[in-house]
């Protein structure tokens, strides 16, 4: 089970399943998708509690410092117990909406 | 003697997080093939139909997109105007000895681009071991596997100050640009297609707000048939499936976008016009841009506009 901390929304993921894809299948939308591989950062979550385990990710989106709090990218990190996780929405899609004139 | 300057998209270095993951993915499903393994441990790749030692190189890092692409020029003669044409044009550079970081390769000049890229232009490549056949040449020796990639075809290049780079490419490399979409103010460029030969385009580089990012490396396929063919191949291989299969309004090349095992943007592609240097450039207005890019659904999503390496 991961609760996202916002919406107070719970979504069920599955065992050897990435947050991101138990996101994808529940149908909630507070979650950008992206590269999948760890790579573009669009899908940058915080961990409040709970454990788990990730894959590569890049570092350009990731400090040692975030790590150390919690950050991961979701599409890279599979639930290892109950999650509380938090979006971290990147600036730069608001930006680049902006520039193309959208909401 | 004519200076056509640069032939085509020759050559990228690609950061992936996990190499074998990575070789797994354009190797045996995009069909590069294996060329050669450089002591520090990157790894050297070609298309079947590309004569020159490599086209792509991928070297593992902690994070992901483009070192550099990489364009040959017509000849070491073409080389040495290039360098003295890109001092005069005020952007940075420096030489890259032959046969150091890239085997096979003669000098290369490493220009940093105003978009915050480096360019790399060469002029001499050693010859490929495993090339097309030169005399009464079938179409291939070995069959082609995964998708059947013929070799690197392009790139989408995201950057800072775009047009400073258009500019480049045309005044320094010689090429042309093919077809441009206006930004919103109906003004400014948001994006450019330039090519150096009869392709649709080499390259195109969109205005962004951060440097250096690759939104896609796009490799050729032979025909619409062998884009339903990689379509398939992406579902049964569990690839994340970007947008496609479909055509582009823009060049008219038939398309699908996946990403790779560390989240670079790949597309195969195939067909396109011809492109000839007295064609008109083609305009595209801003909130014609879906139709531009994904010509049947004429919509585009964030995802296709927002996420880069």
């Amino acid at each position: 089970m991961i609760q996202e901390k916002i919406s107070g929304d719970k979504i069920q993921c599955r065992a050897d399943e990435t947050i991101l894809s138990a996101v994808m299948r529940s149908g909630c939308k507070w979650l950008t998708v992206g590269c999948f591989g760890g790579g573009c950062g669009i899908c940058k979550i915080r961990v409040c509690t709970g454990k788990y385990v990730t894959r590569k990710m890049s570092k350009a989106h990731l400090s040692l410092e975030e790590e150390k709090t919690g950050c991961c990218l979701a599409c890279a990190t599979l639930p290892r117990s109950n999650l509380v996780i938090e979006v971290i929405i990147r600036s730069s899609k608001w930006q680049l909406n902006t520039y193309y004139g959208r909401d | 003697m004519a200076i056509k300057h640069v032939l085509r998209t020759g050559l990228m270095q690609l950061r992936v997080l996990d190499l074998d993951k990575a070789l797994k993915h354009y190797v045996d499903v995009i069909g590069l093939d294996e060329v050669c393994r450089t002591s520090d441990g990157r790894v050297c790749l070609k298309g079947y139909d590309e004569f020159d030692h490599h086209s792509f190189t991928l070297r593992e890092a902690d994070t992901a997109g483009m070192d550099f692409i990489g364009f040959k020029a017509e000849s070491p003669e073409a080389l040495d105007v290039i360098e003295e044409k890109t001092k005069a044009f005020g952007f940075s550079y420096k030489i890259i000895e032959a046969e150091t970081d890239q085997p096979g390769f003669g000098k290369r000049l490493a220009v940093n681009t105003s978009t915050g890229h480096r360019f790399d232009i060469y002029a001499e490549v050693k010859m490929g071991e495993d090339i097309p056949e030169i005399k009464n040449p079938n179409i291939w020796q070995k069959p082609p596997h995964g998708m059947g990639t013929v070799g690197l075809d392009h790139a989408l290049l995201y950057g800072t100050n775009a047009a400073q780079t258009v500019q480049y490419c045309q005044e320094v490399l010689g090429m042309s640009l093919v077809e441009r979409l206006k930004g919103p103010d109906g003004k400014t460029d948001a994006c450019s297609w330039l090519t150096s030969n009869n392709k649709a385009h080499d390259i195109a580089i969109l205005e962004y707000d951060k440097p250096g990012k690759l939104h896609h490396v796009g490799f050729k396929l032979e025909s619409w048939g062998d884009i339903g063919r990689a379509a398939d191949l992406i579902t049964i291989n569990d690839i994340a499936l970007d947008a496609g299969p479909m055509r582009h309004g823009i060049t008219r090349g038939q398309t699908i976008y996946f990403f790779d095992p560390s989240g670079n943007r790949n597309e195969v592609y195939a067909g396109g016009y011809a492109h000839y240097p007295d064609m008109p450039v083609r305009e595209w207005d801003f909130d014609e841009v879906g139709r531009g890019i994904f010509y049947y659904s004429r919509q585009l999503n964030d995802r296709y506009l927002t996420v880069v390496t």
